[in-house]
């Protein structure tokens, strides 16, 4: 039961699925299992946050060498969560502020902070990458350096703003398109083996 | 005398009908082109309106469209002459539903003049989409095709497939782990269960904790998304329990990082510099977060086998892992790694279809050569 019941669910429900995208009438029915799904993932925060929980009280309790990051991490969750929820019930008070300002302050910044640092890891990577060590990446570098050139290209350098433009246009679309289509039939084939209870390694595997 | 008379009175009769006719024929001074008409593909819940002023914005600066759904009035629609064509859905609550359009010009004085027009059209609902036939007939036709490849599985006929060599690694990269006494790391992409990318990682998510358990190696699966979060552990307690070392298994193994991205990254990368993982899988779909994980797992020396669908992040990997499974490998994985016949009846069916796809569209762009286009429309819409 424990193995049938979500194959069946998986088949019943995938089976839906296909027929929805096929038929236009039953659109609200597609709409009814998307608020479906968000009440599911609504639920399991609650599963998310005691994972949370529990994973740094396992540390705290273990004396883990990493202890602090637990504390921070606590102190931050039920902070936000009481001054969140305090100031929702109380919006004339100050803690409503204090919540957004934490919010903006604070997260948004660490926020950027972290999307700011990706500069460097693609200078890191894109180092290691163009070393010419064999001529396929030979021909990476030529065409990543040509490409960076085009970008900001000026005078008599134009020349290579049209030959980026051609790289982007030609080559490099003809091989997207190839992976998208074996990316979409890897996509099709794997709903179906799904649907059809033929993949089941996501329940776990077995019989 | 009697039938001068009979003319005479006929010709009177007939002037003011002759003169009736006259004005029939003129051509009314506020005129525009409308159509109301129901929308087609959806499940008869809007019509849709087109509208195109005739008079000039000088006669007319603009014009009024009242709306009534089942004989009451909804809402006025305020239209500037701008001379350009003005398209407009008209959402109803139930299939079925009568709209009536009634346009109203302003004159120069601010006059409201009309109706003008009057249209009506009834919402209804369509059984299928007539722009994705083609879409049909091609998932069927993959949908055969996998059911005969399986069968052929079933009876033992041998498939062949060829080498994947970031699935080959999986068993180095974790021996290299449990020499190095030093921990796997397994991040089954940032997004959510619906996404078929996720589904695919947790299906090689099995395998790997289950050599992981094997070995005896320390495992670690963070993870940024709830429902992935439920699956997983499921996915590895299986798994372990498979590999008959039930008593290794811990709940703290897989657990909810953080759910916001950058968050996510950033809990990652510090866990990852702290414990310095031997073994790092990137499988899933990934966003920016995935050259930022992929770098700080190449700083701290941990052979990377990475996988994604999503083609803007392929080059990261490709240039930051040293392995990657691209595209529609992440989704071979599974059959790839357990051999079992009917996943790979899959695998075959898949690469059938693509060089069904590959003929197709030479075949259409010969077709487009001779100015045709139809073999397009029925192969590739």
């Amino acid at each position: 039961m424990k193995r049938t019941l979500p194959l069946f669910l998986a088949f019943f429900f995938g089976i839906i699925g296909i027929i929805v995208q096929m038929v236009p009438a039953l659109k609200g029915l597609m709409d009814t299992m998307l608020d479906w799904m968000a009440i599911i993932a609504a639920f399991a925060l609650a599963v998310g946050i005691s994972s949370l929980t529990r994973h740094h009280m396992t540390k705290i309790r273990r004396k883990h060498k990493d202890i602090f990051f637990s504390y921070v991490t606590f102190i931050a969750m039920f902070f936000m969560t009481i001054i969140g929820l305090v100031g929702y019930f109380r919006p004339e008070g100050a803690l409503q502020g204090l919540f957004e300002n934490m919010y903006n302050y604070v997260r948004v910044p660490l926020d950027a902070s972290m999307f700011a640092l990706l500069a460097f890891y693609i200078t890191s990577a894109a180092y290691r990458a163009f070393r010419a060590r064999t001529w396929l990446a030979t021909v990476l570098l030529l065409a990543g350096v040509i490409v960076m050139i085009g970008r900001v290209a000026f005078g008599p350098f134009i020349i290579f703003n049209d030959i980026t433009a051609w790289i982007m246009k030609v080559p490099t679309t003809a091989a997207m398109r190839a992976v998208n289509v074996g990316i979409g039939l890897g996509i099709v084939a794997t709903s179906i083996k799904i649907v059809l209870g033929i993949e089941r390694s996501y329940l776990g595997g077995g019989e | 005398m009697k039938k001068i008379t009979l003319i005479l009175v006929l010709t009177l009769l007939s002037v003011p009908l002759l003169a009736a006719q006259e004005t029939d024929n003129e051509t009314p001074f506020y005129a525009c082109d409308v159509s109301l008409y129901d929308t087609p593909n959806d499940d008869g819940i809007s019509v849709e309106l087109e509208f195109m002023p005739a008079n000039s914005a000088e006669e007319v600066p603009q014009y009024a469209i009242d709306l009534y759904i089942d004989g009451t009035f909804s809402n006025t629609i305020m239209v500037k002459n701008a001379g350009a064509l003005f398209l407009h859905t008209v959402p109803v609550e139930k299939k079925g539903s009568i709209v009536r359009a009634e346009i109203f010009a302003y004159d120069t004085q601010g006059q409201r003049q009309g109706p003008i027009v009057v249209k009506e059209a009834t919402s209804s609902a369509q059984w299928y989409f007539s722009d994705r036939v083609g879409a049909f007939i091609w998932s069927m036709a993959f949908i055969g095709l996998i059911m005969v490849l399986i069968r052929k599985a079933k009876r033992g006929q041998e498939i062949f497939i060829r080498r994947i060599a970031g699935l080959e690694a999986i068993d180095d990269a974790v021996g290299r782990a449990t020499e190095m006494g030093r921990p796997v790391y397994y991040i089954p992409g940032t997004s959510i269960i619906d996404d078929i990318a996720t589904l695919a990682s947790l299906n090689i998510l099995r395998p790997v904790a289950q050599q992981v358990a094997t070995y005896e190696t320390p495992f670690s699966v963070p993870i940024k998304d709830p429902v992935v979060l439920t699956v997983a552990q499921d996915v590895v307690k299986e798994a372990y329990m498979a590999a008959g070392r039930a008593d290794l298994h811990d709940d703290g193994i897989v657990y909810l990082a953080s759910v916001g991205q950058f968050d996510y990254a950033a809990a990652v990368n510090g866990a990852m510099v702290r414990e310095k993982p031997a073994t790092v899988f990137l499988l899933g779909m990934f966003w920016a977060e995935s050259l930022m994980l992929a770098e700080t797992a190449n700083t701290v020396g941990a052979i990377q086998i990475a996988g994604t669908d999503s083609t803007s992040q392929l080059p990261f990997f490709i240039a930051a892992c040293d392995y990657t499974l691209i595209g529609e490998e992440l989704y071979a994985a599974s059959a790839y790694l357990s051999r079992e016949p009917l996943l790979l009846g899959t695998l075959k069916a898949q690469d059938m279809i693509k060089g069904a796809v590959i003929v197709a569209l030479i075949i259409s762009i010969i077709g487009m050569l001779f100015g045709s286009d139809l073999l397009m429309k029925i192969f590739l819409q």
